[in-house]
């Protein structure tokens, strides 16, 4: 449940309107990436191989 | 059909924690932040209760019997980590904004599986190290390192996940061997609840009447975040995932 961070910031968006510069969505991307990647990966993994 | 249900109720819960971290944030405006834990806190306790005494009061006494010791242990652990784990992102929020928070506090997420190597050398899966890599790449892009306030204030968020991490892996434990998600979501809001009434106590100046002024966010954290969430997702991940999927989805 890695997507917390993003009903945060758009909601810190809308309701705060604190705004991300296009570095920081980057960042968050790549956090998001990283973080699904090693959640999925394993059991990807273990339910196809 | 089940799997279903169960995915649906973990958007819920994913979208009331993101949104939550509005309250923590907006929350603080009249009062400090471990006057607002505590509080928080404590209506979580008060939200639990009912379905505690209605669903699991019976079986309390027989699922405890067996091995009360290490039911209490493992209680106070689960407890004081989640202490650390929400002082920390609520202290956070002073300094950094709410993305910041809410981002980096995922970071316990490839943390759990470095922790449970080191403490009970499970092996670690290859796809760990690129995902540590985008995470410290992505935290250096979404920090800003010249701000004194804002590193400050993720470091705080980083230390804090640290401990949500350790919350997790004792949660798996604890639910593992006792089959009481709503009392054991009770209890650890009590014990959250206490340790930041003491801070508050010691830091902060208790003022009844600010406290009313943030009773919308104090309702919404403690209610929808702290009551429910915790107790769904320990609820429906032990009902309809396999142990072993279970924290990935609780996480």
């Amino acid at each position: 449940m890695s997507l917390e961070g993003v009903f945060a910031a758009i909601a810190a968006w809308l309701i705060l309107s604190q705004i991300l510069g296009l570095n920081n969505i980057i960042g968050c991307t790549l956090i998001l990436g990283g973080v699904l990647l090693s959640q999925v990966a394993p059991i990807y993994e273990k339910n196809y191989k | 059909m089940k799997k279903t249900i169960s995915l649906i109720c973990l958007v819920v819960c994913t979208f009331i924690w993101g949104t939550t971290f509005i309250a923590q944030d907006t929350g603080m405006d009249n009062i400090g932040p471990f006057t607002f834990n505590s509080v928080r806190f404590f209506v979580g306790f008060l939200t639990v209760t009912p379905f505690v005494l209605l669903l699991e009061r019976k079986k309390i006494n027989e699922q405890i019997k067996a091995k009360p010791k290490s039911f209490s242990k493992l209680i106070i652990i689960i407890g004081v980590f989640l202490f650390f784990g929400t002082v920390f992102q609520q202290v956070s929020l002073l300094y950094t904004d709410v993305a910041n928070s809410a981002f980096f506090t995922i970071f316990y997420v490839p943390m759990v599986p470095i922790i449970v190597y080191f403490l009970f050398s499970k092996k670690l899966h290859w796809s760990i190290w690129p995902s540590v890599l985008a995470c410290i790449i992505g935290g250096y892009l979404l920090s800003d390192i010249s701000n004194a306030n804002i590193r400050f204030g993720d470091g705080l968020v980083l230390i804090g996940a640290l401990f949500w991490a350790l919350h997790i892996i004792y949660i798996g434990k604890i639910i593992e061997h006792f089959d009481l998600p709503f009392f054991i979501a009770l209890l650890q809001n009590l014990i959250v609840a206490t340790l930041s009434f003491l801070l508050a106590i010691i830091f902060e100046e208790i003022d009844i009447s600010k406290i009313k002024l943030e009773t919308f966010e104090i309702l919404y954290a403690g209610i929808l975040s702290g009551g429910a969430a915790f107790a769904f997702t320990n609820f429906w991940s032990e009902k309809y995932f396999t142990s072993s999927s279970s924290n990935c989805y609780v996480t």
